[in-house]
Formats: C-alpha cells, structure tokens, sequence
C-alpha cells in the first residue's frame, strides 16, 4: 500500500515518464506494466527520468537525483589495482539485464560478462532492511517468480519482479550477490560485446562508435533503455598504445558525450578508469573528468583492507559489513540534468546529497561485500584496543590487493548455505 | 524561476566599462565548479538590453542551455526565435560524420568547398556585407537558428573551415555598426580532442573578437592543465598555452574555484575577478579586482563577500 502511495506522489510531480508505471501499479494487478517505464523511474529532484546504478548507495549519492539520470556518462575511477570499480560496474550492467534493458560491454570480452552477479534477494529492496528473517519471504518469492515464468511467458520483461501483489510493480534498483552469477532472464537480452580496438588500428576508437552508434540507433527505434559500460578504459591489456593518445581518446569521450546527449532518453554510460595508469595529476585525465557528467573516484586504502580481512577472518562476518576498505571521493557531481548548472543541490538535507561535487567533501566509504557494495558516509571509527595489533597482523599483500575478488572467494562456502532451502 | 546576481552586481564599478568594442572576457573554472551561471547572467544582461549575441558551445549542447535558462529565468528559445541569439552547436556532432538529416538543414557537401573559398583564417578585415551570401548555413535561418559544427571523425586542416561559420554568423549580425557579443565555452575541446594547435585557436579568438563586440571565453584552468612543468605533455603545454595567452589578452578575468579550506554546506565556491592584459586601462576604466563567495541554490545563485556569512 505504501509503495501504491508513493508512485501515486511520483505521478503528481510530474513526470511524463513515469505515468504508464505508476498507472498500472494503480490498476488491476493483472496488467502488467508498460515496458518503457521499466527501471525507469523520475528523480527526486528534477523529474528527469532515472534509471539505477544496481547500487543503491550509489544512486543515493548522485546529487539527490536517487538515480542515474538517462542521458548521463559516470567516470569510476580506482586509484589502486584492485577491481572494486569492477564491481560497481557489473552491478550497473546485472541492473540492466534484470530490468531488460540493453547493456552494451565495450572492451571485455564474453568473459567479464560471465561474471556478472546474481540477484541475491528478490525482496530486498531498501538497504535498510535485514537480510536476518527475511529468508521466508524470500523463499515464498522465488516459488512465486517460477510460477510467474510459467505463467506470463508471453508477457515478457515485467515477470522479473512484480510477481508478489505487496511489492510495488517494478522495483528500481535490485540487490546482487557477488558470489552468484547472473543467469539472464528468457526475458533479457543477453550483453552485446564490442571488442577492444585491434592493436594496429590507427584510429582506434573508429570501429567502436561506429557499432556502438548502430546500436544506438536501432535502440532508440524500439525506445529501450541502453546501458554502456567501458570497463577499464584504456588498461594496456585490452586497449593498443595508440589509444590513449589525447585526441583518441578525447574524441572518442566527447564523442560518447554528444551520444548521451543525442539518445538522452535512453542511454546511460559507466566507464571504470585505472588511475595508477593515468593518474589524476594529468592533463589527459582531468579532460576526461570534465567531459563526463560525474567523476567518482575509489580509493582503496591498504590498512582499511587489512582490517576488513581481520574482521572477516575472525568469523563475525556480520561486522565485516561495516568495515570500509577505501575511501570515496566526488570529484564531480551530476548537475541537475538538462542544465541546472547547480551541482549537488541542499535539496536532500543528508549531506551525502548536499556537498558532492567539491573536492575533500564529507568523507565517503565503501565496503564491498559478498551481499553488496555499500558507500557510506565515515568518520575514523574508534581504535578499539587494537593499537599495535594492527601493524602486526601478517596479511599477505595478494589477498589485500585482490580483495574486489578474494573477498568473493571467501565468501562462497558460507553463503551456499545462506541460501539453501 | 530562480535569481541570479547581474554582471554589475559581479563586476562592481567596473562592469560600466565592459561593454567596449572588441573586449575579452575570460571565464575560468575547476572541476567541480559549473560556470553556466555566469554564462546566463551574461547572456541575460545582453539580450534583455537587446544586443544580438552569439552563443557557441563545444562541450555542451543547446537543449541544456536551454533548460539551465529556463530555471534562471531565461527564454532562450524565444531569443532565439527573434533571432538576437544564435546557438552554434560545436558539440553534438563534433566528431561525427557529417551527415546532414532532414531536422538540421546543413548542406555538408557543399560546405567545405564554399567556406573555403571565403576566409583564410586570421586574414585581413572582411567587407561585413559579403559575407551573408557565402553563409553555407543560410538555408537554415528561419526553421533552424541553432548551426551546427563538424569536423568530421579525423579533423583535418581544411576540416578546420568549419569554424568559420562563428566568423560569417557574427559579421552576419553586424547591424548600424554595432557588433553583436560573443559567448564561446568549450575551446579547450578543439586542442585536447581534435589536435588543433593551441596558436591556431588564439588565432580563431583574435579573429573573432575583431567582429563582435565583447567575447566570453570560458576555459577550464584547473592547475593540472595550467602548470606546467619539464614532464608536461603536449596536451598540458597547449591548453596552458592558450589559457595563459588568453588571459593576458584579456580585459577582466572571472575565474571560478572551489573553496581553499573545504567544503562548506553554504558555499559553492570562490569567484575572483581580476584584471587581464587588455586595452581596459585605455579606456578609462579599471577593473576592480575582488573575490567573492557564491552559492548555488535552487533559489538560485547569490554572491557574497567573504565574511558576510551570505545572510
């Protein structure tokens, strides 16, 4: 009922986008939604529709919007070589999947695809909710969601979610679990690849928007919401040294500025960029930041690992949670789209909402976890007695740096059971 | 609709002895920081005084500028419509192959061919009146206000010409002797992305303030693409280059950034003004250096010094 309430509210404020959704959520539970509002919804700010990152504190930091405005091209970067940016990226893309819309993978292989992770909770939409007693609903959803592939084959995307007549129709942004692979939906389209540039080519990016602007075109024909993902941008591994020459490489951003711009009802961009590489300190790096609607920088911060290990490993696994392994910084806020010219509008009272866009704002964390990524507002947490203990402590620096990945890992075991019904 | 200060709120005593013939403005930000709004006070203080401007964008397209007006109280579609603004999109379709569709009436084909019998760059003073007849973009007048810039995938020299088109749009407008003003954001693209050299682009600004009366230039100046050291790449060098050259041609210089201690929940950032270069001095006129506070709300934007708590 509440959740009726709020679309209803939605609907009032104006936005033509969300109409169609929010009137069939008000209508008979038989209809399903129109599929253009699917993982659409307006923001909170401006009307302006949104879609989500995949990760909610993600989106609740994207300058009061509750959502990745379409039109709009994110630049993660990571100033270490661990793959934390990775995981927000593939939460953006399982996002995409889940909501059947078209996701667009530039650069990687089939591979990186296959690695996208799984819906963990079908129910769990807030982040505020315990994942403790919620594992009855949870079992009740999933009977019901193979009930409802069978049931709505012909009706295609909308059976994802909206199979429970408590939950609202569509959810916007779903939780994932990185120690569970996706499978795609019958409903969803699988990723579409773009290979990297061939190491030869002298205008390497030439062959990528000539296909990405295909399928944009095709996208924009059929109205379906496309997701673009470049992860790694320039890493020496997939693109040739040619690439990361100025004009290349600006061209080719500005370029895919000009397309979200072009298809802004649309298409949406996420570009993870190793800052080891091309540290922020160049001039390449900072035009790249200032063509790209917002600038996220992770920062993993070894002794933050080490303690997220620590935790982890002395079994309260529950505490790791709270744990952060790096900072976040917002070197970029996403204006008020369609040109406010207001970055990161006192609108939301928060202050995650309020100071974004300014360098050394209000400190920011992540944790990644095997349930999600989180980013949170932090303060240096009170040494508890482990002065000393810390600096001790033998970590092999491979299990720290890998930790995007080794953390999954190690969470495998205990999560099979987790999930078992 | 959301306030915004006036330029002689911003400039003081000196605003008085801005509008002059051939005057530079230079407009400077850091990421983080959005200019827009001085941009549309600008072109609010100009157009409500009925001057015809010339609006050219390489980084943003006009739909945002048109949505950004709209809030600061700005109509730019009608402006448009009456024809005293004319947008020059630099971005949409920058690096795009030129391929001209029904809504944007450029005739491509003939375009490089024509322009480039008209104005080698940095060439003597150009008879105004001839100019109008060579404008390729003259079909698109009335249906289409807004023109449209390509270089094509791999800018070339010739490909270059293109630019020509603010040049022919702003002799255009050169109506009883009065030139029309000048708003340029985004040149830095020309150097970083297209591989222009950053003398070429100084040029293509000298070449446009003859015909316009005050230009605005807005560029980028965060210190990493500003200082420079023996490690700087070419990239850093040029766009230093011509934000450097720039500002001491320059009569005033707004330069925008972010606050040296932090963040505050109550300021956006620091606006300083101070003077460039220029021929201001010759006039008469001098331009009072100050920095100022500013806040962006959705009241809008309010400037404040330093100290006065913005109260």
């Amino acid at each position: 009922m509440s959740f009726r309430k709020r679309s209803v509210v939605l609907n009032t404020s104006g936005s033509s986008n969300s109409t169609p959704a929010a009137a069939a959520s008000g209508a008979p539970q038989s209809t399903p939604p129109t599929p253009p509002a699917k993982g659409v919804r307006p923001s909170f700010l401006t009307g302006v529709p949104t879609t989500s990152t995949g990760t909610a504190s993600l989106d609740a930091l994207l300058s009061g919007h509750e959502g990745l405005p379409l039109g709009s091209m994110v630049l993660i970067e990571e100033s270490s070589t661990t793959d934390f940016a990775g995981a927000l990226l593939r939460y953006y893309a399982a996002e995409g999947i889940v909501q059947g819309h078209n996701v667009v993978v530039i650069g990687a292989g089939e591979a990186w695809g296959r690695e996208l992770p799984g819906l963990s909770d079908r129910k769990e939409d807030n982040e505020d909710i315990k994942k403790k007693g919620k594992e009855e609903r949870m079992k009740i959803a999933w009977r019901y969601e193979a009930l409802g592939n069978r049931r709505t084959v012909d009706s295609p995307p909308s059976l994802q979610m909206g199979t429970d007549a408590s939950e609202p129709v569509s959810l916007f942004c779903h939780t994932y679990d990185l120690t569970k692979r996706l499978t795609i939906p019958s409903s969803s389209k699988p990723p579409t690849y773009i290979p990297p540039p061939p190491p030869t080519s002298t205008s390497p990016f030439s062959s990528i928007l000539s296909s990405l602007s295909t399928l944009l075109a095709a996208a924009s024909s059929t109205n379906s919401i496309t997701r673009v993902l470049i992860p790694n941008l320039l890493s020496p591994l997939s693109y040739p040294p040619s690439s990361s020459h100025p004009t290349h490489l600006l061209q080719f951003i500005h370029t895919l500025r000009s397309l979200t711009r072009q298809y802004s009802q649309i298409l949406t961009i996420m570009i993870s960029f190793p800052l080891p590489l091309y540290p922020r300190t160049t001039g390449l790096t900072r035009h790249l930041e200032h063509l790209s609607d917002a600038t996220i920088e992770l920062h993993p911060i070894p002794t933050f690992l080490a303690r997220f290990e620590m935790t982890k490993s002395s079994s309260s696994s529950t505490s790791a949670d709270d744990i952060p392994q790096g900072l976040v910084k917002v070197w970029k806020a996403i204006e008020g789209k369609k040109g406010t010219g207001i970055v990161g509008s006192s609108s939301k009272g928060d202050g995650s909402g309020g100071v974004v866009g300014m360098e050394g704002g209000d400190d920011l964390a992540f944790m990644l976890t095997r349930r999600r990524m989180r980013i949170e507002r932090f303060s240096l947490p009170v040494d508890e007695g482990d002065d000393g203990g810390d600096e001790h402590k033998p970590h092999n620096p491979s299990s720290t740096v890998g930790e995007g990945v080794g953390g999954v890992e190690a969470g495998k075991k205990m999560h099979k059971v987790d999930l078992e019904f | 609709m959301s306030k915004l200060p006036t330029p002689a709120e911003i400039l003081g005593q000196s605003f008085k002895f801005l509008p002059q013939e051939s005057q530079l403005l230079l407009i400077t930000s850091v990421l983080g920081t959005s200019p827009s709004w001085l941009t549309y006070t600008l072109l609010h203080n100009s157009l409500m005084n009925g001057e015809n401007v010339v609006f050219v964008s390489f980084i943003n397209e006009y739909a945002y500028f048109r949505e950004g007006g709209k809030r600061h109280g700005l109509d730019l579609p009608s402006h448009l419509k009456k024809g005293t603004l004319t947008f020059i999109d630099g971005f949409s379709k920058l690096f795009l192959p030129s391929t001209p569709t029904p809504t944007q009436s450029i005739p491509t084909a003939a375009a490089p061919s024509r322009v480039g019998g008209v104005i080698p760059s940095r060439g003597g003073p150009i008879p105004p009146r001839q100019i109008p007849q060579s404008q390729p973009q003259a079909v698109a007048t009335p249906t289409d206000p807004i023109k449209y810039i390509s270089l094509g995938p791999s800018p070339s020299p010739t490909a270059l010409r293109q630019l020509d088109v603010i040049k022919t749009t702003l002799q255009g407008l050169i109506s009883n002797g009065a030139k029309p003003k000048l708003v340029v954001e985004g040149l830095e693209v020309l150097i970083a992305a297209a591989g222009v050299d950053a003398r070429v682009v100084e040029d293509l600004v000298y070449d446009l303030r003859e015909v316009s009366s005050t230009a605005t230039i807005l560029l980028p100046s965060d210190s990493v693409l500003i200082q420079t050291s023996s490690s700087s790449t070419p990239l850093e060098l040029s766009h230093a280059n011509l934000v450097l050259s720039l500002g001491h041609a320059a009569d005033a210089i707004l330069s925008l950034r972010l606050l040296d201690t932090g963040v505050a929940k109550d300021i956006s950032g620091v606006l300083k003004i101070t003077r460039g270069a220029g021929n201001l001095g010759e006039t008469g006129g001098i331009v009072e250096e100050k920095e100022m506070l500013y806040y962006e709300s959705d009241a809008g934007v309010r400037i404040f010094a330093r100290g006065s708590g913005g109260h």
